[in-house]
């Protein structure tokens, strides 16, 4: 493989795991719109969703094709469920209790999902074998298509809702003004149990289509969760354009640091990516530098 | 006055406590509660008084710990130096990225200390020649003034809890002076605390150093009471543990991070027999405190004592 | 004393306070009126620091104090009050008050931490001064309780006392008596011109009329973030475009206060 075809390789490895992190810094973004919450759980939905699909395909042998919304909306379950009991039923909760919230959630999800599917990293077969297409001298693999679809899908799903259906708009109501949705009789409440249903839903999608790829363990999902909120910063949080980008751009620049420089370092970077966005232009590349809204927390 | 009563109080059952307690493996237990104590007073300063949350301090812990280790083992200088060494070292380094981190706020600031604190545990986890990788080293020498060595759990306790005591001390004089009102004021307000002249940005930075160095300084006596040291111990499981120390305690109460830590540092004890299923509980016990009872128990603590006096009051005065 | 000239400030492109200039002198009771919008808040928070102007300079005490940190202009004898009361509600009333000698002390963390002769000396100091501050204001609840089950009127007494710990020289009040009832305004109202004869000179953003006119020595009335009109109360409730841009609007709710 000469130069050009080494990069390209990188580049496809890159795409495939930072269409991942966009979709986590989109789940990011739907639950801060609509409640202000960062949401520390975000990468546990991702390894629910891997876990719940090993467990219908290769346990209850069931095809793909149904399997697949099974974990999906399994993983919505569980996402409301947590919303319901440890989010609904604050008053006035502080930055803080949120934050550790959402943290302790993560560690109940992770501590249910050892005690489930133990410790070991589980395999999921490809979903269309793994016999890679070859474009320009570099190859890629089936699954990444899939992976590219669902990214597609989300994407394409998610302005479709926000913009045709009224449940959608009646979400972005609440995140632009919450007092004035509720003066036109929106349930604010109602929308944030949703938006935590959503962005589980997409988090569980990710899980899916990259457990083939990256395997899934209990654990992997706070580092998903890092990198996948420094696609939402990069991108500017709240912006979805900018997450998809930024998170496709982390994952091409993982995967060229890895290649080039040392795999060690692999994660890193992507945390350094997501520190220097912090400390540079918390804003974030596309978003506009909203310092105002940094100062509501 | 009242601080120097419970104070006094509590000097002498630190004191006491390993002659009651004769079982070196509870001894060595309690020193881990006294390491822990350590970060969590001083980490209650940061984020219970100052209002700064910190998801990164097991990244000091760490740095204290490497680097008395490794002056120790490769220099082989005196873990005494090694302790001063590190306690710089994480100081200048919380100095370094003070400046940018201490800018953010609320999830922001969160997310910066949590992905600063991966960085390291990934640097120490690459850094295979120097510092053994994933698999750490070992053979740290241990303490020693002259002949006498902190060899054994007794010795190491007094160690510590000597350490606690006069950091305690310390602390409690300062939330108690201008400079603790000062602290407060930012966490009650940043705007009305910099219009009554504090210097906020000064004081965060002053304290983020401070609670990094003493952190370091825990690890340091984590290292050569250990003698062996891996990445593992300073993940970011290890800093939420702790922010969940400070919280559980009530986090902006000094005695409460010490209970905060008693309570959490002897917990895998009772747990024991869940063996690996302790996380479930953890992370239980955690989210039913912050939802319940987000003051933590000195919150409690206060709210009992408010109604028994509540219901007491009036009946005096009728 | 307090000298302000050309001054400007835009937010991303609405110009929140244009062109301002004026003139307090010392001992002087200096009110700024205006509509909602006017600029009168965006007007303290450049004086005090909060906010970086974008033209022009203020001179205080014959010092530029136009992009100093707003602790150095509170060092400098600067201090204020704001429209929602800002306290701390995780201090107690004492401490409050006691945190406002902050920038006139200045025992460092080496000193306090070892409780050394002259903190605990400098500390009990704080304490009576900030007793005699709340003594001043005529607060009377638990100086150790917390400020949080305070009523309004009491709450923003607190946060006097806490402004006049800093010793100031200038007190900017921003709308001291809204929400208060009749008798906590006239309280205030006396209190505002106790502290002109002890020497403090006070700047105050004010919607009620008759606490202006009954109190001011000069007002400055706002409109759209520029000057309109500026000179003695009576002058300037006869001022023609003040009563056509302003006064107009609010007499019939001026009057129906009076009896």
């Amino acid at each position: 493989m000469d130069a050009l075809a080494i990069t390209l390789q990188y580049v496809f490895t890159g795409v495939a795991i930072g269409s991942i992190y966009a979709m986590v810094g989109l789940g990011f973004n739907i639950i801060y719109n609509c409640t202000g919450i960062i949401n520390f759980a975000q990468g546990e939905f991702v390894m629910l969703g891997g876990m719940f699909m090993v467990t219908l395909t290769t346990v209850w042998k069931l095809p793909v094709g149904i399997a697949f919304p099974i974990a999906v909306l399994l993983v919505v379950l569980v996402g409301i469920g947590f919303e319901r009991i440890a989010i609904h039923p604050l008053k006035n909760p502080s930055v803080l209790v949120l934050i550790m919230i959402t943290i302790a959630g993560s560690i109940l999800i992770k501590g249910l999902a050892m005690f489930a599917w133990g410790k070991e990293a589980r395999y999921l077969p490809h979903f269309s074998g793994e016999t890679p297409i070859n474009i320009m001298g570099a190859t890629i693999l089936p699954q990444t298509l899939w992976v590219l679809a669902s990214l597609l899908t989300v994407v394409v799903g998610l302005a479709y809702f926000f913009n045709r259906t009224l449940i959608g708009k009646a979400m972005r109501a609440c995140a632009h003004n919450p007092d004035a949705a509720r003066l036109v009789g929106i349930s604010v409440k109602q929308m944030v149990t949703l938006s935590f249903g959503l962005s589980s839903g997409i988090g569980a999608i990710a899980g899916v289509v990259i457990t083939p790829i990256i395997l899934m363990d209990y654990q992997r999902g706070a580092m998903l969760a890092l990198k996948g909120f420094g696609a939402a910063i990069l991108g500017g949080l709240g912006s979805a354009p900018g997450a998809v980008l930024a998170g496709l751009l982390i994952g091409i620049l993982e995967s060229l640091g890895a290649g080039y420089i040392s795999s060690h370092y692999k994660d890193a970077i992507a945390l350094i990516v997501l520190l220097g966005v912090l400390f540079v232009r918390p804003g974030g590349l596309l978003g506009s530098a909203d310092v105002q809204r940094l100062k509501k927390f | 006055m009242k601080h120097y009563i419970s104070l006094a109080f509590f000097i002498v059952v630190v004191m006491g406590l390993p002659m009651i307690v004769r079982n070196p493996y509870y001894v060595g237990t309690l020193v881990f509660v006294g390491i822990y104590s350590l970060i969590t007073i001083s980490l209650s300063l940061l984020l219970g008084y100052a209002g700064q949350i910190s998801l990164g301090h097991a990244a000091f812990y760490g740095i204290g710990a490497y680097t008395s280790g490794l002056l120790a083992t490769r220099c082989h200088l005196s873990p005494w130096i090694g302790l001063v060494c590190a306690a710089v070292v994480a100081g200048v380094l919380a100095y370094s990225i003070g400046r940018p981190v201490l800018k953010l706020r609320g999830h922001y600031l969160a997310m910066a200390t949590l992905g600063f604190g991966e960085i390291v545990y990934i640097f120490l986890n690459s850094t295979v020649e120097l510092t053994g990788g994933p698999s750490g080293f070992g053979q740290i020498p241990r303490f020693a003034v002259g002949a006498f060595s902190f060899k054994n759990d007794t010795r190491f306790y007094y160690l510590v809890w000597v350490t606690v005591i006069i950091l305690l001390v310390l602390v409690l004089n300062v939330i108690n002076s201008r400079i603790g009102r000062a602290l407060r004021s930012i966490h009650g307000s940043e705007t009305a605390a910099n219009t009554m002249g504090v210097n906020t940005a000064s004081y965060k930075m002053q304290v983020f150093v401070f609670s990094a160095a003493v952190s370091s300084i825990a690890g340091a006596y984590y290292a050569h009471y250990v003698t062996f040291v891996s990445p593992a111990t300073f993940d970011a499981n290890t800093s939420i543990l702790l922010v969940t120390m400070v919280i559980i305690g009530g986090m902006s109460n000094v005695w409460g991070a010490i209970l905060g830590a008693l309570l959490l540092g002897t917990l895998p004890e009772y747990l024991r027999t869940f063996g690996d299923y302790d996380i479930l509980i953890y992370g239980a016990i955690m989210l039913i405190i912050m939802m319940f009872a987000p003051e933590g128990l000195a919150g409690i603590a206060a709210a009992v004592k408010r109604k028994f006096e509540g219901t007491l009051v009036p009946r005096a005065a009728a | 004393m307090l000298e302000v000239n050309g001054l400007s400030k835009e937010f991303g492109g609405v110009i929140a306070v244009n062109d301002l200039s004026f003139r307090v002198v010392e001992r002087q009771i200096k009110s700024i009126i205006g509509p909602n919008g006017a600029g009168k808040t965006t007007l303290f928070n450049l004086l005090t620091g909060l906010a970086p102007c974008t033209r022009g300079n203020i001179t205080f005490l014959g010092k530029n104090i136009c992009g100093l940190k707003p602790h150095v202009i509170a060092e400098l004898g600067m201090s204020r009050s704001f429209q929602n009361v800002e306290i701390f509600d995780n201090m107690s009333i004492l401490e409050n008050v006691m945190l406002g000698r902050h920038c006139r002390t200045g025992c460092g963390v080496l000193n306090v931490a070892l409780r050394r002769k002259r903190a605990v000396e400098e500390e009990r100091k704080i304490r009576e001064e900030a007793l005699r501050q709340i003594e001043t204001v005529g607060l009377d609840a638990d100086p150790d309780a917390s400020p949080a089950s305070l009523p309004f009127g009491k709450r923003r007494l607190v946060e006097f006392a806490r402004a006049l710990a800093t010793s100031p020289k200038l007190l900017l009040l921003d709308e001291p008596v809204s929400g208060l009832n009749i008798r906590e305004t006239e309280q205030v109202a006396e209190l505002i011109r106790r502290l002109r004869s002890s020497g403090i000179t006070v700047m105050l953003v004010e919607h009620d009329m008759s606490v202006v006119m009954e109190i001011s020595d000069d007002v400055l009335v706002m409109d759209y973030g520029t000057k309109i009109a500026e000179g003695k109360p009576r002058d300037v409730q006869r001022n023609e475009e003040v009563i056509a841009r302003y006064l107009g609007q609010s007499r019939s709710n001026a009057e129906s206060t009076k009896p």
